[in-house]
């Protein structure tokens, strides 16, 4: 016990000259790493030939089978950020990261042991439960952090966290295909062995992000900052209790403004291949496609970052009113763009949308910043990730089963994606009335100064006074 | 009733905070930077290099 106090947040507190800018890197290393995810469909398709080898052989595992480690793992992405919130809140960020390291690589060693002893409960509890699970924790460990730490620009310093999700597939695709390639052999898929240079790599990866991370000293406000006084707007200078948080409209808004925005984007983003190329049929080819699904994961990361910090300069509501709005637009203009043939447009409507995907993740923890302050701002972030496992499962049937309806009932391949688009259209006009009736939450759910919540040594609440929460 | 753990976690950070400064040096943050700037400025030109595929 004494030999992990060093993860206590009571021995990260950052000692006076200690750069902010090193938590960006520290939020990265582990954001970086449980990027990963996105990428997780190249193994797919090598792990349905492990007994074959060079093509599948009866007992290989089908993709049918193989397609449930994502979705458990983002299951328990969605379970663990609710679940161990308030944990990660209070334990501080240093100790979540480490817990999330050790759940990562050890989610892909055993992984490597199910693959070696071809059993796929195994691979559903490595890389499904505990992947999940460290999906989930590592996600939120350094949103609160980064907020302490940047009360002039918070949404700026949590897009570039979230914006490491998003970019976690970009390293781990080619790397995952090379290392492949190095352990394959005539006999033998390398699969086991990526796994376990992987786990190994990632955990030491999400280490060096917890042994960096601080949170600041008691009374710490950046240079010039001077934090205002009372509330403004929508931004508060309460804090509201995670469980609380629950119990008001604003929380169901805003998870429905995120859900919904999420919904919309991600059924086309699972789709960007297929419907580029049903939709504009000889004039996307499937390399092309691959390069428009490629742009897109670009637009997805970078817009994690754009949008985030735009926020801090024309407010979190305006942000997402700006996404329903130009969201509306841009799906409404799609099946012109196909009726048209015009793939410039068709391609540049998606990019914008996907960006704004993106910024709907990267907007929220500082929104939730505004509304419920800064002390459970990220256990509050991990409840409302539910809202992300909610639309996870929405938008791909959406985009799927009305298509395969459309085109059973006789309607051209090249249209059949366009009464999805209108519905995407309807789902953003929806989220745009949650989110105008965000208001203010009522005083009577802001945590007291005498209130006996959170106040256990090392708690959140005794590290960051509200006296100097921005 | 549960002031003193508050206090004492409060005097403790106090004294971690201020007793022996430690300022971060350039070196140490062009080294973080680029400990994750690398890997992912390395994976974004590989998908631009694969993106590139949409306009041939």
């Amino acid at each position: 016990m004494g030999a992990l106090s060093f993860l206590d947040r009571d021995h990260t507190v950052a000692k006076p000259g200690y750069s902010r800018w090193m938590v960006p890197p520290a939020a990265l290393c582990v954001h970086l790493c449980i990027g990963q995810a996105y990428a997780y469909s190249v193994f797919n398709l090598p792990m349905t030939k492990l007994i074959g080898i060079s093509q599948s052989a009866p007992g290989d595992w089908k993709l049918t089978e193989l397609g449930w480690i994502f979705s458990i793992a983002i299951f328990f992405l969605g379970v663990s950020s609710a679940v161990f919130g308030r944990w990660v809140e209070e334990g501080g960020p240093r100790k979540a990261m480490f817990t999330a390291a050790c759940c990562w690589a050890g989610g892909f060693f055993i992984s490597a042991i199910g693959v070696h002893l071809h059993t796929l409960w195994l691979i559903y509890l490595g890389y499904g439960v505990l992947g999940g699970i460290a999906l989930g924790i590592g996600y939120i460990s350094p949103v609160s952090t980064l907020i302490k730490w940047f009360p002039d620009r918070p949404g700026m310093a949590t897009g570039m966290a979230i914006m490491g999700f998003g970019g976690g597939a970009f390293i781990a695709s080619p790397l995952s295909v090379w290392l492949m390639s190095k352990f394959n052999t005539a006999t033998h898929i390398g699969v086991m062995e990526t796994f376990i240079v992987l786990g190994v790599v990632y955990f030491f990866f999400m280490i060096v992000g917890s042994i960096i991370v601080r949170v600041p000293a008691p009374g710490w406000k950046p240079a010039g900052y001077v934090a205002p006084t009372e509330s403004k707007g929508l931004i508060t200078r309460n804090d509201v209790f995670v469980y609380d948080a629950l119990k008001t409209p604003q929380f169901w808004l805003i998870w429905w403004v995120l859900c919904l925005n999420v919904t919309a984007g991600i059924g086309v983003l699972g789709q960007a291949s297929a419907m580029s190329q049903e939709m504009f049929p000889g004039h996307i080819t499937p390399v092309a496609a691959a390069g428009f699904v490629g742009l897109m994961s670009l637009f997805n990361m970078g817009g994690r970052f754009c949008w985030a910090t735009i926020s801090d300069y024309i407010g979190r509501r305006n942000t997402y009113f700006v996404f329903m709005l130009l969201g509306f637009a841009l799906y409404c203009t799609v099946p012109y763009t196909g009726l048209t043939g015009n793939v410039a447009g068709f391609v540049l409507c998606f990019l914008v949308i996907i960006s704004m995907y993106g910024g709907g993740f990267s907007t929220v923890p500082a929104y939730l910043r505004d509304m419920f302050g800064t002390r459970y701002v990220g256990a509050i972030h991990g409840l409302l990730l539910t809202a992300w496992s909610m639309a996870g499962i929405f938008g791909p049937v959406l985009v799927n089963y009305i298509r395969e309806y459309n085109v059973s009932h006789g309607v051209p391949k090249a249209q059949a994606y366009n009464t999805t688009m209108y519905i995407m259209a309807g789902l953003l006009v929806i989220g745009f009335i949650c989110n105008c009736f965000v208001r203010p939450v009522n005083a009577r759910f802001h945590m007291k100064a005498n209130d006996n919540r959170g106040t256990e040594p090392g708690s959140a609440k005794a590290v960051a006074p509200a006296a100097v929460q921005a | 009733m549960d002031t003193k753990p508050q206090q004492q976690t409060t005097t403790l950070q106090h004294q971690q905070a201020t007793a022996l400064p430690q300022q971060t040096t350039t070196l140490q943050l062009v080294l973080a930077w680029g400990f994750v700037g690398i890997p992912l400025v390395f994976g974004v030109v590989q998908t631009l290099i694969n993106s590139m595929k949409l306009f041939q």
